[in-house]
């Protein structure tokens, strides 16, 4: 399903020059971290076709069969390590603008950088870095997205949470023109993130998102604080107001949009 | 200086407000200290009294003066392991190696795996699995190698 000549021809910038495709793994990030840890230049893409052992945020397992996208891209800015934040919303925008106009589907981000359509999630970004004291070594931005999976095919627990391309679309969408086009639109906006044009980053990150606006839950561990979703901030923090007034900052939780 | 000299020489001061007195005869030495009306031979009693706690202190400064503070990079929530079902990356009384993954901080999905950058043994974690942590808070006290 995947073939390398075909997305090859595809790449037009410097991410994804180089590519490799796996038939399986545990995880494309993992691979990829053990790939940039050794050397491997700023743009390095892994593709698989199906990972075992996907991870969403701590841990939970990813749904992951044939016919989705599973990819991590190596990313090696020469950044202070509290600007890596917002490589992650960097990522949640290039996704969905390249699902947008891919599928003409209307694709939103739930923040941080969940991947939605109609409210049901469509893919998820989860990215890893590693920290020596002050200085980002790297990034590795591992990109989850169901593309061509059918609605039967999610467990039925999830259906009501999760969705496809295919699922939204009844069509079957081509993974490398898919991909290929995340590829490119990161590439524009990594040059946003890159050349202290971050506002204009943080703006198109509003404008693709589903959550400002809303009235939402955050759940932070054991913690639940509710209140509506104001802004983000410039480290692209969510910006919570308390029902008490308080406006309260966020760097870390699950939102889930209250009606 | 015969101890009946030294005796009659606190008499003396006892109801002054002298409170410090050096006599120095044939090579003798004596110094007679009286705080809060008591008079006393306080070189002793003076000499052990300053520097036991004095000695106490870099007993207890010594160990802390060596180990290596880590602290957080970024903002964030704070994991000791890479999922709630794995095992920690390390526990106190771990060894560890320059570069060995000593913790997740995590924000806005982006997982931080912060590294040791010496060889040491863990001596102290400072914060509690899933709390959120500031920028520059300490999370771990290590005793390098």
């Amino acid at each position: 399903m995947l073939e390398t000549e075909g997305l090859h021809g595809l790449i037009t910038g410097s991410l994804g020059k180089e590519i490799i495709l796996l038939q399986d793994t545990d995880s494309t990030n993992t691979v990829a971290a053990r790939l940039a840890d050794e050397g491997s230049p700023h743009g390095t893409v892994i593709i698989a076709e199906t990972q075992r052992g996907g991870r969403g945020r701590l841990g939970r397992s990813w749904f992951s069969t044939k016919g989705n996208i599973y990819m991590s891209i190596i990313l090696k800015p020469a950044v202070k390590t509290e600007a890596a934040a917002l490589l992650t919303l960097m990522a949640g925008v290039a996704c969905v603008r390249a699902l947008g106009s891919t599928t003409g589907l209307d694709v939103r981000l739930k923040w941080p950088n969940d991947i939605v359509v109609a409210g049901k999630k469509m893919g998820g970004i989860l990215t890893e870095t590693k920290i020596l004291a002050d200085t980002l070594l790297f990034a590795v931005v591992g990109i989850g997205i169901n593309v061509n999976m059918q609605r039967e095919e999610f467990p039925s627990d999830i259906q009501s949470l999760a969705t496809s391309v295919k699922a939204e679309t009844n069509k079957t969408q081509s993974l490398p023109l898919i991909i290929s086009e995340i590829l490119k639109e990161t590439e524009a906006c990594y040059e946003l993130f890159r050349e202290n044009k971050r506002d204009t980053l943080l703006q198109e990150w509003r404008r693709l998102s589903s959550t400002l606006g809303k009235n939402v839950k955050v759940t932070i561990g054991k913690d639940i604080i509710t209140g509506i979703a104001e802004d983000i901030d410039d480290k692209g923090m969510l910006l919570l107001r308390l029902l008490s007034g308080e406006l309260k900052t966020i760097s870390s939780g699950d939102v889930t949009l209250l009606r | 200086m015969e101890l009946d000299e030294i005796k009659q020489l606190m008499d003396l001061l006892k109801d002054t407000d002298v409170t410090e007195l050096q006599v120095e005869r044939d090579g003798a030495k004596i110094k007679i200290k009286r705080e809060k009306f008591i008079s006393s031979w306080e070189i002793p009693a003076t000499a052990k009294h300053v520097t036991a706690p004095e000695v106490k202190e870099i007993k207890e400064e010594a160990p802390e003066t060596r180990l290596l503070t880590v602290s957080s990079p970024i903002v964030g929530i704070f994991y000791r392991s890479p999922s709630p079902e794995a095992p920690s990356f390390v526990d106190a009384g771990s060894t560890v190696k320059k570069g060995q993954v000593l913790c997740i901080i995590e924000a806005m999905k982006l997982m931080n795996e912060i590294e040791s950058d010496v060889d040491g043994t863990i001596s102290k974690i400072l914060v509690e699995n899933g709390q959120p942590v500031e920028y520059g808070e300490p999370l771990f006290l290590i005793e390098p190698t």
